[in-house]
């Protein structure tokens, strides 16, 4: 491989702040032109900050850019997108409202106001670059409609019209079956095969292994170092990034004895908004139950389904802690000691304008430890919710901020601290740890474990492959709100969970 | 206190346009000053604003508590005084203390009716508040001037309005407030819409209920997690809100003129919106600003006569010029560079002598 | 007269007349809208329009250059909405709540200034009155504004303003300037709906003279779900009920006389009923009032 002396783009001490915190500190490194260059580290090391910086979604506190040994600064993507570097987002930039071809026809480098949308040299153009990028995009369907692994294409798509040289991809593996992933990682060395620069954000070692020409890690928002991808195995590469060296060690389980189910959903058939779910499943006292599957496909919707069985109408029967769930009261299973990690934190489970230790009480406000004859008894709040900041080491540690000012490890804290404060037989955690750095994994994943070996159910619900062989006795892949497939811990295979993924059954 | 800068800059940019008309800022603020202490009687009159502000700024405020904007606090004041005045003419024999009982509950049942007309439609068919509750606006102003124009015409007099309603279903021969400021309208329901504040202030911070209203209002889909019905909450609130305006409705008929008149709320409805918003929706913020915004209505009418240029619609002015100084503290506060100007007056003075960082 | 024959020649036209206003300030709020801007607003820029329409006709004497200056005006006032409301992020109905209370108080303030009156303009003399060209020229915007939203590159911009921001911003087009320029011509259509009801359904300005049209409009903007089309056709709706309400007043029908406070209120519990979802779920651009 033949690298030129003068990087394309090189940063030098550049440093990036967010209140008190340097999110990213004493960057300098090249990225070399007509390379794949992969940027490594875990989950809140700051890999993503240093590249919206270079995109222009962030200025930099400290240090300069240099693109091409000129000095540029952005202040919007507008001015990156001027220096022909494209940024595909981990969350699609597409409207879902409009058709895959004209959210393509939206990017244009020359665009005039009034002239009609539909031109028909501009829709060839496109159709031609998807060609000669081997793109099979269903032109004509709303997005929507469509998955993400098209949508993605669809993305990318967008960057190529607009005649990108640098592409940054943030974490594009995420979202995508062990199929698609295979088939975007060749997309990516066709894309190099052309002459594009690509810069890949992610965690995962072996597609880096597999592709990258050249690797930075990042470690707590600063730099370990760049080196040749040849130089390193994934075994250097993570123990690099996680500063200490990693064994692959497997968790040895111990088994419950005893058959107790806290959780059976019998044959359960229902429909909501036009799509149809059937489950079929047990969850025993001292299991950590892993469902796996791609995202949109009714794992999620077991969550409303299990807290609020009343309000679906199904088939089957459903029995939780050893109740009949259609003989439970009006808040249906709340009623149950269930914690509950939303899949969606913000979204589903807080309120982010609010304080810590008003959040702290949301699910459970009615409960008799604060609550009698309408009346909160907050000083009590406040001191329950101070004990469980200290348990569980939230940082800052103030009861009184506002839940947002938290950042996304310790609002995750904050919420699995409620959860488990009442002592749930069952906790239902869906994605516990997106969105949160490496020490809020490590103690959230602590916590599943506390309650397995304590007698408890656990019911996995996550999309991140590596998380669920780490924690789960069995895994239920689904798929189409349907079970495609089960494993037992003594024979998980990768391969054939993400077959079932993607709908084949062996 | 948030929204203080807010208001400071609202009045600031009013005066400027008094400047720019040619008279004299610190005489307009004298006049205002005088008109609304000058006497006991205007004093007290400033006071009778202030309880239907209170009312009314309870009201929007209770709606976006729960992320509803209510729009509608004028035609559910209106609809309940109407519904009060055709009660209490209806049945003229009822004897007190049964009359004043029977007389408020008719004020509260269609204030609430008014505010869950808009509270169930949103909950159960989506249909935006903001619309259902400006039209209902329009329904109730409809309604009053059917009745005054074609049944309830008082007969001793040329103006719309109806004919004065028995004294047993009025509180003026025992209104203690009232005799403390001779022949001016401030009455008993001063002391209540205090109350009221108060209340709503140990609702949204002490019980459950406001809790979980308030957190309807911040987060529907996380409540609803939590078992929190938002649809229920969705209702709770717009009635909650029709309640509370229906007591500017009581304050004018039952607690002073008896008698319903068109146009006797000078659109309270609306300035009960910037009420609440400069108070960021604090019950007892609320009582403060209703004050404020009550001594700028009374002074506006001052205004009109004593100066050349400036009408009574002034206070409306100062109204938009607070509403958008309130909804840029808002942003200020959001993005936390509150008084940014001055900051940005220090940093570029701190580079300059630092050289570059 | 008895019986009112709706499909009378006169019949029609006095709904045409009296749905112009609206068709203008519907198809205004709904350039705002699909941008992304929630436009509460509607009420100050007509009465925005009305005055200074009024006022320019009685100045130059020409209605024409009255109707010309009232978008004039009412495009300029746009500037402060989208100051507060695109620049400084201000919540899109507090401003346009504060917007309308603004024209309510400032617009007395001219007129004691300018013609040293309580409220009202002088009226022009009625040969200059406009007439049905207005009502042409409404319908020719509302095609104008179909053709510019759903065919040209403009028009995609607006679009994806209000479904997904982000995504323009990310094509490399500032979604704030898409913004601004909606507003603009928003402000300066429902300038021209305002102008209509001073200079074609009436001679002058007089104050409040909207009496609520803006949130009509915008009623029937949502009734028509975005569409400039069917927006239209929620604009003749109420026109025909504001038709009736004219031609019903002190008409006995089989000896009874309707009162006319009844037929008022009509639309605006036709709003209420159309909005309660026999339309079906109306479906609002995903990002509209969202920042």
């Amino acid at each position: 491989m033949e690298i030129n002396s003068i990087p394309e783009i090189e940063f030098s001490n550049v440093g990036k702040r967010f209140g008190n915190v340097w999110a990213n500190r004493d960057i300098s490194f090249g990225i070399h032109s007509n390379t794949i260059h992969a940027i490594i580290g875990e989950n809140g090391a700051g890999k993503s900050t240093i590249m919206k910086i270079l995109f222009g979604i962030y200025s930099a506190d400290a240090g300069t850019i240099k693109l091409n040994s000129k000095e540029v600064r952005f202040n919007s993507p507008i001015d990156a997108m001027k220096y022909k570097i494209g940024m595909v987002h981990q969350h699609f930039m597409l409207s879902p409202a409009h058709t895959a071809l004209e959210n393509v026809l939206l990017v244009d480098p020359n665009q005039k106001a009034l002239e009609s949308y539909f031109k028909k040299d501009k829709i060839e153009k496109i159709k031609a670059t998807a060609k000669l990028y081997k793109f099979d995009i269903p032109w004509d369907t709303l997005v929507r409609d469509l998955g993400v692994g098209i949508q993605q294409k669809i993305e990318i798509l967008k960057l190529l019209c607009l005649d990108n040289q640098i592409l940054i991809f943030d974490e594009p593996t995420a979202v995508l079956t062990p199929h698609e992933i295979d088939e975007l990682l060749n997309q990516l060395l066709e894309l190099k095969k052309q002459g594009k620069t690509v810069i890949l954000i992610t965690h995962k070692l072996k597609e880096v292994k597999r592709i990258a020409d050249t690797i930075t890690i990042f470690r707590k928002g600063q730099m370990v170092g760049t080196y040749p991808a040849s130089e390193l195995d994934e075994k250097e590469m993570a123990s690099r990034m996680v500063g200490k060296p990693v064994s692959f060690e497997k968790r040895s389980f111990e088994k419950f004895s005893g058959k107790d189910q806290l959780l059976k959903l019998d044959n359960v058939k229902f429909s909501y908004e036009n799509k149809d779910f059937h489950f079929n499943f047990t969850l025993h006292r001292g299991e950590i139950l892993g469902i796996a599957g791609i995202e949109g496909h009714g794992q999620e919707k077991l969550i409303p389904f299990i807290l609020n069985v009343k309000k679906y109408s199904y088939t089957g029967s459903t029995t939780i802690l050893g109740k009949d769930a259609q003989k439970l009261g009006p808040n249906g299973a709340r009623e149950l000691p269930i914690g509950v990690f939303p899949e969606d934190r913000l979204r589903l489970g807080v309120l982010p304008e609010l304080k810590a230790f008003q959040n702290f009480i949301l699910g459970y406000q009615r409960n008799s430890k604060w609550f009698s004859k309408g009346i909160l008894d907050w000083t009590k709040i406040k001191t329950l919710t101070q004990t469980m900041f200290d348990k569980f080491k939230v940082e800052p540690n103030n009861i009184n901020l506002d839940f947002h000012a938290f950042s996304g490890g310790n609002q995750q804290k904050i919420v699995v601290a409620r959860e488990l404060f009442h002592g749930p037989e069952i906790i239902i955690a869906a994605h516990p740890t997106r969105g949160v750095d490496i020490g809020a994994i490590e103690l959230i994943h602590e916590q599943l474990i506390l309650a397995q070996e304590k007698g408890k159910g656990v019911l996995l619900i996550s999309s991140e492959l590596d998380e669920l062989l780490k924690l789960s006795d069995r895994i239920l892949v689904v798929r189409n709100g349907k079970i495609m497939g089960e494993q037992i811990r003594a024979n998980f295979c990768e391969k054939e969970i993400g077959r079932n993924m993607l709908g084949v059954v062996t | 206190m948030k929204s203080f800068f807010g208001f400071l800059f609202g009045l600031f940019c009013a005066l400027m346009i008094v400047l720019l008309a040619g008279e004299s800022p610190l005489y307009i603020l004298e006049i205002l000053v005088r008109s609304s202490f000058g006497s006991k009687y205007d004093f007290g009159l400033t006071l009778f604003y202030m309880t239907s502000l209170i009312f009314t700024g309870l009201s929007v405020s209770t709606a976006f508590k729960s992320g509803l904007f209510n729009i509608g606090a004028e035609g559910q004041l209106n609809f309940s005084a109407i519904c009060m005045v055709v009660f209490a003419t209806s049945y003229p024999g009822i004897t007190f203390p049964g009359s004043l009982l029977m007389i408020l509950l008719v004020g509260i049942l269609s204030g609430a009716i008014w505010g869950a007309i808009p509270g169930l439609l949103k909950a159960y068919r989506g249909s935006h508040e903001v619309i259902v509750t400006m039209m209902l606006n329009f329904v109730s102003a409809g309604i009053s001037s059917y009745f005054i124009s074609q049944k309830l015409q008082n007969p001793d007099s040329q103006n719309p309005e109806s004919p004065i309603i028995g004294d047993a279903f009025r509180t003026n021969f025992f209104d203690f407030l009232n005799k403390l400021f001779p022949e001016s309208p401030v009455n008993l329901f001063f002391v209540v819409a205090i109350l009221a504040a108060v209340a709503m202030y140990f609702f949204f911070t002490k019980t459950a209920l406001g809790y979980e209203m308030i957190a309807v209002g911040e987060n529907p889909s996380a409540a609803e997690r939590a078992s929190i019905s938002s649809k229920k909450f969705v209702v709770i609130s717009l009635v909650l809100s029709g309640v509370l305006a229906s007591g500017a409705g009581m304050n004018e008929v039952v607690g002073y003129s008896g008698q319903y008149k068109i146009g006797f709320s000078p659109e309270f409805g609306f300035m009960g919106i910037a009420v609440a918003l400069m108070s960021n929706n604090h019950p007892l913020g609320i009582i403060a600003n209703a004050f404020i915004m009550s001594v700028f209505h009374k002074g506006a009418s001052d205004l009109d006569i004593e100066t050349e240029t400036i009408t009574k619609d002034f206070s409306k002015i100062i109204q938009a010029m607070v509403l958008f100084g309130v909804g840029l503290q808002y942003y200020l506060n959001k993005y936390g560079v509150t008084f940014s100007f001055f900051n940005g007056f220090f940093k570029k003075k701190k580079l300059n002598s630092s050289g570059r960082v | 007269m008895g019986e009112i024959d709706i499909f009378s020649l006169s019949f029609i036209l006095s709904v045409l007349r009296v749905s112009t206003p609206l068709i203008f300030a519907a198809q205004a709020g709904l350039l705002s809208e699909k941008s992304g801007v929630v436009q509460i607003g509607l009420e100050g820029f007509m009465l925005a329009g009305a005055f200074s329409g009024a006022v320019f006709a009685h100045l130059t004497h020409s209605s024409y250059l009255g109707f010309l200056m009232a978008f004039v005006c009412g495009a300029c006032a746009s500037f402060l909405f989208s100051l507060l409301v695109v620049r400084l992020k201000t919540d899109a109905i507090v401003a346009g709540t504060g917007f309308n209370f603004l024209m309510v108080g400032l617009i007395p303030f001219l007129t004691k200034f300018i013609f040293n009156s309580t409220g009202s303009t002088p009226p022009i003399p009625i040969e200059l009155r406009l007439s049905y060209e207005v009502t042409v020229f409404a319908f020719a915007v509302v095609l104008g504004i179909y053709f510019l939203i759903s065919k040209t590159r403009w028009g995609y911009w607006i679009q994806f303003a209000g479904e997904y921001p982000d995504g323009l911003t990310a094509c490399g087009v500032s979604v704030d300037k898409v913004r601004w320029v909606s507003v603009f011509l928003c402000g300066g259509l429902a300038a021209l709906g305002g102008a209509s009801l001073s200079l074609f359904l009436s001679s002058a300005y007089s104050p409040l003279m909207t009496g609520g049209r803006g949130f009509i409009a915008l009623s029937a903007l949502i009734l028509g779900k975005w569409k400039p089309l069917p927006t239209l056709m929620g604009c003749l709706v109420f026109g025909v009920f504001d038709a009736l309400q004219i031609r019903l007043q002190g008409v006995p029908i089989n000896g009874f006389t309707i009162p006319v406070q009844w037929i008022q209120i009509l639309p605006y519990v036709l709003t209420i009923v159309l909005l309660a979802g026999f339309f079906g779920r109306s479906q609002a651009p995903a990002y509209l009032g969202k920042r």
